[in-house]
């Protein structure tokens, strides 16, 4: 039916959780947190748009959106406290707690 | 004004206020506690410990009232029974895991007026996750959860462990929510555009598209695997919970597990019942791994908290157990009896560390060498709460477990509940090391009896005798439960058995 739209929204997750694993910078790691959260918002609005009553995930994405913004405010938050302390934000250096 | 009179008659009319009246409580105490605190300018925080304490208890006052009226009527709303009782076990967490925290908040000399502030937010998120039944909030109230535990690991900012566990727990929380929000939109997809889980088992009940909805299926699981951390999702929680101040990692030990054990369970539950071959061994491979992996790697372990971290990761093991092992005439009575004395075997462990490394300062499970002989209190309820986390009777973490196994081996999870018994006897292990440790005495008994006399002289000037008895309640309550409520099971049973929906 809409194999495109589905493949181009997961494509988008998958290229989120690429970086989430791969980045050494704390503010690009949320960066791709935030893009993998784009990525299902436009699963879901691919969804909706083949319904005929489309507000189940036209308000689930309102929702999305908002919580996205509150965990991004919080990544950011850490991350300052991190900066202030150790003055870097690398991920990889954050190796205190092992084993 | 005639608007308003008919929106208000509608709004009554379509919202039963008292079934929520627990959570209102709850906000109102939030609402109170800002206000204070910006009234006060930060002083008097005592008060505002006494406001949350208060709330939760008017509140669990009345989803008391609620459970015992509506097992009273006997009504066949067994929904509402295990929804309430989830309910119940997140209050009584956050009650007693607030009464342990008191101390060491104001010991650290942190801002203290957002800490009830968090706990207050985060036990909300978890009672909403609990009753709810649309995919909206499920996923809102599961965030709210995490962020606000997220917020609370990170709370002692000066400390670099704490940020480093906070930022760990955010970018692992955020990844896997996302999984299960991927498997919601999925679901969403395929049942017609429904975000009710009643509305979404009626259209995919009969669908065509099976191996999507396995897909799906699969990315919820490991949504709900990671909070509930069980074995390739579970790298977070040894390093978050060694990160984390005490008393934070006391509450959400407990709450967050509770919260996703009914999440979990409510999911797969209502969800894929004709998945139910399919999960079943899923969720049985990743409940013996779990048990494996967190007994055999506890026994290497040197610090005190991250032990106990491993420990809960098996302690979910047996729990996924209950879970796989229910049927119609028990419903999931042994998960819920489990997770009961749990709640007071885990916090009872953490009162005493908190009381423990609120006089020495450290986290070691070495320095816990002799303690008998310095403070036979603390002593002797840390050996009751340990003895009943690896099983022993006939204190009460053995008759949940064998009502648990029992339960298993009937359901046919003979595997299951042999490794089970396997790796509960490999965790006596070292729950009977820190006991000897404890007991005898050391080689070199000077230099930490030192320093267990400095920093207690500390701590008693900082604090007033009426708060340091606030651990001690905590401490004293939670052995009591852990000791007794095996011996008082019956009832317990009973409750709990009218649960399968």
């Amino acid at each position: 039916m809409f194999e495109k739209e589905l493949i181009l929204s997961t494509y988008l997750v998958c290229v989120g959780f690429f970086g989430l694993i791969t980045s050494r910078n704390m503010v690009r790691a949320l960066m791709s947190l935030e893009l993998i959260l784009n990525g299902i918002i436009l699963n879901f609005i691919i969804f909706s748009n083949f319904f005929t009553n489309r507000e189940g995930g036209e308000i689930f994405s309102l929702f999305i959106i908002t919580v996205a913004a509150a965990e991004a405010a919080t990544g950011l938050a850490i991350a300052l406290s991190i900066h202030r302390i150790r003055k870097s934000t690398r991920i990889d250096q954050l190796n205190l707690l092992k084993w | 004004m005639n608007d308003i009179n008919s929106f208000l008659s509608r709004l009554n009319s379509t919202i039963n206020f008292s079934t929520i009246l627990p959570e209102i409580i709850l906000i109102v105490g939030l609402i109170t506690i800002v206000i204070t605190d910006l009234v006060n300018k930060g002083k008097n925080a005592i008060f505002l410990y006494k406001i949350f304490l208060v709330s939760t208890l008017v509140s669990m006052g009345i989803l008391f009232y609620q459970l015992i009226s509506v097992i009273a009527f006997e009504d066949l709303y067994t929904n509402n029974i295990f929804n309430n009782l989830f309910r119940f076990f997140i209050l009584i967490c956050s009650f007693i895991s607030v009464l342990l925290s008191v101390d060491y908040v104001l010991c650290s000399k942190i801002s203290l007026a957002e800490f009830p502030l968090f706990k207050i937010s985060a036990g909300l998120g978890g009672m909403i996750l609990s009753c709810a039944t649309d995919l909206i909030t499920i996923y809102v109230s599961l965030e709210f959860l995490a962020l606000s535990s997220c917020f609370l690991s990170g709370y002692t900012k000066r400390d670099i462990r704490s940020n480093e566990a906070s930022m760990k727990f955010l970018l692992m929380s955020g990844a896997s929510s996302s999984s299960l929000l991927y498997g919601f939109s999925l679901l969403y997809g395929f049942s017609d555009g429904q975000v009710q889980l009643d509305n979404i088992i009626d259209k995919i009940l009969f669908s065509q598209y099976l191996p999507t909805i396995c897909i799906s299926a699969a990315f919820i699981l490991a949504g709900t695997a990671f909070k509930l951390s069980l074995f390739p999702f579970h790298q977070w929680t040894p390093d978050v919970y060694e990160g984390s101040p005490t008393p934070v990692v006391a509450f959400f030990s407990v709450t967050s597990k509770v919260a996703a054990l009914s999440l979990f369970t409510r999911l797969f539950r209502l969800i894929f019942p004709y998945l139910s071959n399919e999960w079943h061994i899923v969720v049985e491979l990743l409940a013996i791994s779990s048990m494996i992996l967190g007994n055999l790697i506890a026994v290497t372990q040197r610090s005190f908290k991250r032990m106990l971290a491993y420990s809960s990761i098996s302690q979910i093991g047996y729990v996924m157990i209950g879970i796989l092992a229910a049927d119609l005439e028990n419903g999931y009575a042994s998960m819920l009896t489990y997770t009961f004395i749990y709640i007071f075997m885990n916090l009872g462990t953490f009162a005493r560390i908190t009381l423990f490394s609120l006089r020495t300062g450290t986290d070691n499970i070495r320095d816990y060498a002799g303690l008998y002989m310095k403070d036979p209190v603390l002593t002797f309820s840390l050996v009751l709460c340990l003895l009943s986390l690896g099983g022993i009777p006939p204190l009460s973490g053995f008759f949940g477990k064998l009502y648990l196994f029992w339960h298993g081996w009937k359901a046919g999870l003979y595997i299951s509940v042999t490794v089970a018994l396997v790796t509960s006897v490999i965790s006596i292990y070292y729950y009977l090391k820190i006991i000897k440790l404890m007991l005898t005495k050391t080689t070199n008994p000077v230099d930490t009896l030192k320093t267990y006399e400095k920093q207690k002289s500390l701590v008693s000037s900082v604090i007033s005798t009426k708060l340091k008895s606030s651990v001690e309640m905590a401490m004293i309550l939670c052995a009591l439960a852990s000791t007794l409520s095996g011996l008082f099971m019956d009832p317990i049973i009973k409750i709990t058995r009218n649960t399968f929906f």
